[in-house]
């Protein structure tokens, strides 16, 4: 029996990392489903949907933790997004600002949060010579968070922004 | 508040006397309007004329006599047509704008659409577009054509996404980099030309110290009727030559008459040639529809209340609008593009007020305007047209494409842009950058490989191949003779 779990990595990047970390999965006996990995100014971020055996998943997930200079977090599969009840599209609006897209995304993940998909675009206003905001957001709420209540607690940051739920 | 689908406008308004302050009142205003879409909307029964309406429908007439007075100015020197060309024409289309489309659609029969205005991008792509051997009119159908195309199938949303931060920036920054010199260098010439050398750098020199007064105050919506008039009172001051000649009175109203072969535009109807050469110019002004129609909403928006949703800005129907309105003024003979009324729209965010209020004393001003006849001549004298294109479209435009460009991906594009517009022309610029950013040859490519198959390659490369073959044809590519 095997078990799925995705594990989030976050650390500086060097050359030949995601194959290192490949082989350790190989090693013991697991094999990645999804994999999504992204790369800024030599700080890499991974998720990884692995399936190993169920008596080397304990195993291979020490050996994650015991990697120096990176920021490891285990979720098991069954509990992420495909079985998250509350999907959610939301479109925000705001005037641009440096540190905007960071605020958001920290609030998102106090409040447990997860981004599945995030796609900003600056539009310009020529006749104020500057530019606003718009940032579509996939999302998937904790269980026992309803969509309004979302709503609010990110309004409530902000009176410059303008949230609204994608139909 | 009462639920504003079962209580007429009249039934849920409140006297302003009865909120604490003015805000108050018109915030509540905004939040209890709901109006008919393409249905009769009337004053004082669906919406009021409030004292803060004349704030945008001043802005926005002295705006639009500017912005046409530049527009039919740049088609005109093309064409060497003379100044009283321009006066009629510009007349004609605050005509058209005022009775025809202002009042009636923006109005009475959709206020959720924006009133129809000038891009003003485009005024550095006219001596372009007639140099390609464009027609005013068939560049006029071609933009309502491919507007209404953009409209019907709501593409807006995804031309936005289509074209990344460093393409629009790199754009923007050379449209407006492109016209501010060309505008100072035109004011240069005339002042020399009136034996008064020293007023284009006095009148330049009081537009730079009034605008930078109005960004620090978050006013920068004021520059266009400020700059000018203190451009007009400066260079009058130095003893620059001024008289009033346009009479009061009516234009010609005849499309025969516009597009006669020995009147009005002296060019006759257009050929098939024609409309193959605007075809590149028209797919930009389009394009650059996307952006400018949803940076309206979104401001207006983040200006309103929250909860005022019934007073918003529809897009699509702006659009549908804009180029109703661009086939029918171009049809008529005027020489006015057509795009989201910025002038409009962004004073009237900053005050609170719906779109029709402001746009019936929009029309009205415009009807006043085109009767009296003496605006056009303000409009058209060479300090005040050419710092209120300054000011009011060529530095703001800058500014904004600077503001677009935030990292070193997005500055790679924008050189690409420029680079490739000053080999060609901006069209050409936009269109081969837009391919390579999508495909992630140059600029973000993370943000590439995440567009679908049609977004990254499909749609720039048609775009582009259209665009490119449209040039061919009409000789605009350097040292390509012309195909047709």
């Amino acid at each position: 029996m095997n078990s799925e779990f995705i594990v989030s990595l976050l650390g500086t990047d060097r050359s030949g990392l995601i194959k290192h970390f490949m082989q350790a999965t190989h090693d013991h006996n697991g094999q990645w489903l999804t994999s999504k990995f992204s790369n800024l100014e030599d700080q890499f971020a991974a998720l990884i949907k692995i399936s190993v055996p169920l008596e080397n998943a304990q195993a291979l997930q020490d050996w994650f933790f015991a990697q120096p200079g990176l920021t490891v977090i285990f979720n098991p599969a069954n509990e992420t997004l495909n079985h998250r009840q509350n999907l959610l599209k939301l479109n925000i609006e705001a005037r641009d600002r440096f540190g905007l897209i960071n605020q958001i995304t920290d609030e998102l993940l106090s409040l447990g949060v997860i981004i599945t998909q995030m796609n900003c675009n600056r539009i310009s206003v020529i006749e104020i010579g500057g530019s606003l905001l718009s940032i579509d957001l996939h999302l998937a709420l904790p269980a026992d968070m309803q969509p309004q209540e979302l709503l609010s607690k990110l309004e409530s940051q902000d009176d410059d922004t303008v949230i609204s739920i994608v139909e | 508040m009462p639920d504003s689908n079962q209580t007429s406008y009249r039934q849920r308004h409140k006297p302003a006397s009865e909120f604490d302050t003015r805000d108050q009142y018109l915030e509540h205003e905004l939040s209890i309007m709901k109006f008919k879409r393409w249905g009769i909307n009337l004053p004082y029964r669906d919406f009021r004329i409030e004292l803060e309406d004349w704030v945008p429908a001043l802005a926005a007439t002295i705006g639009k006599v500017v912005m046409v007075t530049a527009m039919v100015a740049a088609f005109a020197t093309q064409f060497g047509l003379s100044a009283d060309f321009i006066a009629e024409n510009v007349r004609f289309e605050l005509l058209i704008a005022g009775l025809l489309f202002v009042v009636l659609f923006s109005a009475i029969l959709n206020p959720n659409a924006n009133l129809v205005g000038t891009p003003g991008p485009m005024i550095p792509l006219i001596p372009l577009i007639a140099a390609a051997g464009g027609h005013p009119l068939a560049l006029g159908i071609m933009v309502g054509v491919f507007g209404l195309l953009l409209s019907f199938s709501k593409g807006g949303s995804k031309l936005v996404k289509l074209t990344g931060d460093g393409v629009r920036g790199g754009l923007l920054i050379y449209l407006g980099a492109v016209g501010l010199i060309s505008q100072i260098g035109k004011l240069e010439v005339w002042a020399e030309g009136v034996g008064k050398s020293s007023v284009s750098f006095m009148v330049i020199l009081a537009a730079i110290f009034i605008y930078a007064y109005l960004a620090r105050i978050k006013m920068r919506w004021l520059a266009i009727p400020l700059a000018s008039l203190l451009a007009g009172i400066v260079a009058f001051a130095m003893g620059a030559p001024f008289e009033f000649v346009t009479e009061p009175g009516l234009p010609h109203i005849s499309p025969l008459y516009w597009w006669g072969e020995d009147s009005g535009w002296h060019l006759g109807w257009p050929s098939l040639s024609h409309y193959i050469a605007v075809i590149p110019f028209a797919i930009l002004a389009v394009a650059m529809w996307s952006p400018d129609f949803l940076g309206h909403r979104v401001f207006q928006e983040l200006n309103y209340p929250k909860h005022a949703k019934g007073v918003l800005m529809d897009v699509d129907d702006t659009m549908t609008v804009a180029s109703v309105r661009q086939m029918v003024g171009a049809g008529l003979g005027g020489g006015n593009l057509a795009s989201s009324w910025g002038t409009y729209m962004i004073p009237a965010a900053i005050a609170k007020r719906p779109i029709p209020g402001g746009a019936i004393l929009t029309g009205i001003l415009c009807v006043l305007a085109s009767i009296f006849g003496y605006p056009m001549d303000l409009a058209m004298w060479e300090p005040v047209l050419r710092v209120a294109l300054l000011v009011g479209v060529f530095l703001p435009l800058l500014e904004a494409g600077m503001q677009m460009v935030k990292d070193a991906k997005s500055s790679q594009s924008a050189g690409i842009v420029i680079f490739s517009s000053a080999l060609v022309n901006p069209v050409f610029g936009w269109a081969l950058t837009m391919l390579l950013d999508n495909m992630g040859m140059i600029g973000d490519k993370e943000r590439g490989e995440s567009l679908p198959l049609s977004d990254r390659l499909v749609i720039p490369l048609i775009t582009l191949l259209v665009c490119v073959l449209s040039l061919a044809a009409v000789g605009q590519l350097p040292g390509v003779p012309a195909l047709l």
